[in-house]
């Protein structure tokens, strides 16, 4: 609370909440008499209050009612009721108003973390969908335990002084641990899992490398900050310094947010022509667009004081957990729409220069090739001993293991001697920085690249020994890893060439009979990769 | 790639411009503010009043103000959005931002005139560096806001048309490295080609098919050396 405004209380006080001298003149009637009273020369009366703050009955008294509270009383509920934050009688912080807002974040919570747990199947980036459903539950279950909280203590309160606060309320965001630690460690979940979709909103593996840094870079920097000052001595002389960096986190998380709503928004407009494919996918796009705009939206509102203080801090856990599973969702569908017109299209998915400069698609194409050669009885494939197959078919690990420096190494003369010579500390020092970064960009890798799963529900009908069967044709052709995919083959016809031709068939007519044995062997060869894609398309 | 490369160093000197004019507000200037409010000016390195006799009276330049400092009127200094005087220090962020705004854009015109701007890994720095510049920027613009809520002058506004500038040259060097990347690999790829295909047209391909009696086989033996348009010229491998 009270991040980075005025702390509210103190500044105003209630003379009815003090002992406030009446004077004589009364007449009190006793309770066991009831045709005797007693006259009271001094009387000093104080209103009920609680902390400081004075407390009204929600009656209403009309002015032809005999009772009337006193003149003080009366001034105090004027100026109580112009308080406009928490600790005050404005209608923004009606206990009503509160608790409605407070469930209603609750039920969105827990809906969308049932939708997160059943509806969102594991197709891809299977660790992080992992991480998704586990903040969820965390916040469901922190935002449970608040509730109950909220309740039992309006309920004590109740029974106690005979009041309902919603400066009760405010506080346990505060002060509660559970509370705090609950709401900070989903909060973390979450942002990284917002990491994790802002990668998939880039194909390149470099990008992917590059987002994943710099959201974990900064997710970390956030939250670090965010829990180094409730642990300092604030009555240390760097007092002003802890107090800045609270409201400095603040804003740093809610420019994270704003970052990852435009980067959100940019791909959203970008993929403008699928938002009418589906059914529901315009309504679930405005509804991305909406709710990865809600914590901006709140900070906004937040410091205009359009509703109540400390806006954005209710609604906090509800805007990460909706900005997230929402936008998982759409993209989720967004991929199905995409797939679909790949498949349906001639050249397929985009292939990038990256992809390439590795020999990355000659080692997938001689994966292809070892795969269908081989034959595909589990043990057979196994076998180690069988060197028949693999003596012709060139082996990827030999690839995997080329490094040009070895050839290089080969490639010196041997008329000359070489000594074991360990080379400059400049060399040194390079060779284990590119060693390092090697094995940084390896563990990225393994993070962003390998958190992959596929959705099992879709062969729940089918027999084990034929998913095994599969999942081992989908490992060797290297479906299982993430942005591989196997499209069926289409048949193009150019009639602009068949026109032209036209004038030279009579004399390609004999080259073509003697060809057409060639041609036939070869479309026998490509109807059985056809057919296998064909069926395998289904399932993949 | 030229178009975009110097629509980014305008957009920087914009953005660069549109930083400036916070540094120089009041008490630097006395006729810019980042904010008014009840006849109080704010700006960067403090805040002035006006008084009865219309003269401005200024704090000392720092940043950040000071919960002590009174008007001529006797008033403690409150904000607009009722903040915590001691936020204010968070104006800090601004200077911050214009230094990191000035590097980018030297960093961009070092793109735009020397050769360094075909090395995907000066772009990929310059792209990177772009990220936390970003970052500062949309701070600027959330601690005035936060500040000063709409109470903000067109200096302070000046920073969302910052920001949103700065998102655009920062979208843009992104895609300056994809240009680059892919410029780079089809160099790499066509100099491998190059040394191992010997380059055929297609015009003198078909002149000498037309001229020929004889099957279209006998048409691979044109000699190379008459072969000098290169626009019409393809490139392949040839099993």
């Amino acid at each position: 609370m009270d991040l980075w405004r005025h702390g509210t209380e103190g500044l105003n006080t209630y003379k009815s909440c003090h002992q406030m001298e009446l004077g004589s003149g009364m007449l009190i009637q006793l309770p066991l008499y009831e045709n005797s009273a007693v006259y009271a020369d001094h009387i000093t009366f104080r209103s009920f209050c609680c902390e400081r703050f004075p407390v009204y009955v929600s009656t209403v008294l009309r002015n032809n009612s005999p009772y009337k509270y006193l003149n003080e009383v009366s001034k105090d509920w004027q100026t109580f009721i112009q308080v406009s934050d928490y600790v005050g009688g404005s209608a923004e912080y009606a206990i009503y108003a509160l608790i409605l807002s407070i469930t209603s974040n609750f039920v969105i919570t827990v809906f969308v973390t049932v939708i997160c747990c059943i509806n969102i199947s594991g197709r891809a980036y299977k660790r992080i969908l992992q991480l998704l459903r586990v903040a969820s539950l965390l916040a469901s279950l922190n935002l449970t335990i608040f509730i109950t909280k909220v309740l039992r203590g309006l309920e004590k309160e109740h029974n106690l002084y005979g009041i309902v606060r919603a400066h009760s309320i405010m506080h346990i965001f505060s002060d509660d641990m559970t509370f705090v630690v609950l709401d900070f460690l989903s909060t973390l979940m979450f942002q990284f899992c917002q990491v994790g979709i802002v990668i998939r909103l880039f194909q390149r593996a470099q990008e992917k490398r590059i987002i994943f840094f710099v959201g974990v870079i900064l997710t970390m920097t956030a939250n670090i900050l965010w829990v180094v000052p409730p642990f300092t001595d604030h009555s240390t002389r760097h007092r002003n310094d802890w107090q800045i960096l609270r409201p400095f986190v603040y804003l740093f998380r809610i420019a994270i947010a704003t970052s990852y709503a435009s980067i959100v928004i940019y791909h959203i407009w970008q993929k403008k022509k699928l938002w009418f494919k589906f059914n529901q996918m315009g309504l679930l796009t405005l509804l991305t667009v909406l709710v990865v705009l809600l914590l901006p939206g709140f900070f906004l509102a937040d410091v205009s004081n359009l509703w109540i203080s400390e806006l954005g801090e209710v609604f906090n856990t509800t805007c990460y957990v909706t900005s997230t599973v929402i936008t998982w969702e759409w993209l989720d569908r967004l991929n199905v729409l995409e797939r679909k017109e790949e498949a349906q299209s001639i050249l397929g998915r985009p292939i990038f220069e990256e992809e390439q400069q590795d020999y990355k698609f000659a080692k997938y194409a001689l994966k292809v090739q070892n795969a269908l050669t081989r034959r595909e009885s589990p043990g057979a494939s196994m076998d180690l001993n069988d060197t028949s197959n693999n003596s012709e078919v060139c082996d990827l690990q030999t690839i995997s293991r080329y490094d040009p420096e070895d050839q290089m190494l080969e490639g010196r003369s041997i008329d000359q001697m070489h000594f074991n010579d360990k080379g400059t500390y400049r060399d040194q020092a390079l060779k284990k920085l590119s060693y390092t970064r090697d094995k940084i960009l390896y563990f990225t890798d393994q993070i962003v690249q390998k958190s992959v799963g596929h959705n099992n529900n879709s062969s729940s009908s089918k027999s084990e020994k034929v998913k095994q069967r599969k999942a081992m044709v989908r490992k060797r052709l290297g479906l299982d890893q993430n942005g591989v995919y196997i499209y069926s083959t289409k048949e193009v016809i150019f009639n602009s060439d068949q026109d032209e031709d036209v004038e030279d068939e009579d004399v390609e007519n004999e080259d073509e009979k003697t060809e057409n044995k060639n041609v036939n062997d070869n479309q026998n060869n490509d109807s059985t990769v056809a057919t296998f894609t064909s069926n395998n398309i289904n399932h993949f | 790639m030229v178009c975009m490369i110097h629509i980014v160093v305008l957009l920087l000197a914009i953005t660069t411009v549109f930083e400036i004019f916070p540094l120089i507000t009041v008490p630097v200037t006395k006729y810019l503010s980042l904010s008014s409010f009840r006849n109080h000016y704010y700006g960067l390195f403090g805040w002035c009043v006006r008084g009865k006799s219309q003269e401005l009276m200024c704090t000392k330049m720092k940043i950040g103000y000071d919960s002590t400092d009174v008007d001529s009127s006797g008033h403690v200094l409150t904000l607009p959005s009722h903040s915590k005087v001691v936020v204010s220090n968070l104006l800090v962020v601004h200077p911050i931002s214009l230094a990191f705004t000035g590097t980018l854009l030297i960093l961009a015109v070092i793109i735009m005139v020397t050769p360094l701007g075909d090395s995907p890994e000066m772009l990929l720095f310059t792209a990177l560096f772009s990220l936390p510049t970003f970052m500062l920027c949309l701070l600027c613009f959330l601690v005035d806001i936060l500040l000063f809520i709409s109470k903000l002058d067109w200096p302070g506004w000046l920073m969302l048309a910052a920001t949103i500038s700065m998102a655009l040259c920062c979208s843009m060097l992104w895609v300056m490295r994809r240009v680059v990347s892919v410029k780079k690999y089809e160099s790499q790829q066509s100099i491998a080609h190059a040394r191992s295909v010997e380059q055929y047209s297609i015009s003198d391909i078909y002149q000498s098919k037309q001229t020929s009696n004889g099957s279209e086989f006998e048409v691979t033996s044109v000699p190379t050396d008459s072969l000098t348009t290169p626009e019409i010229t393809h490139r392949g491998f040839i099993d």
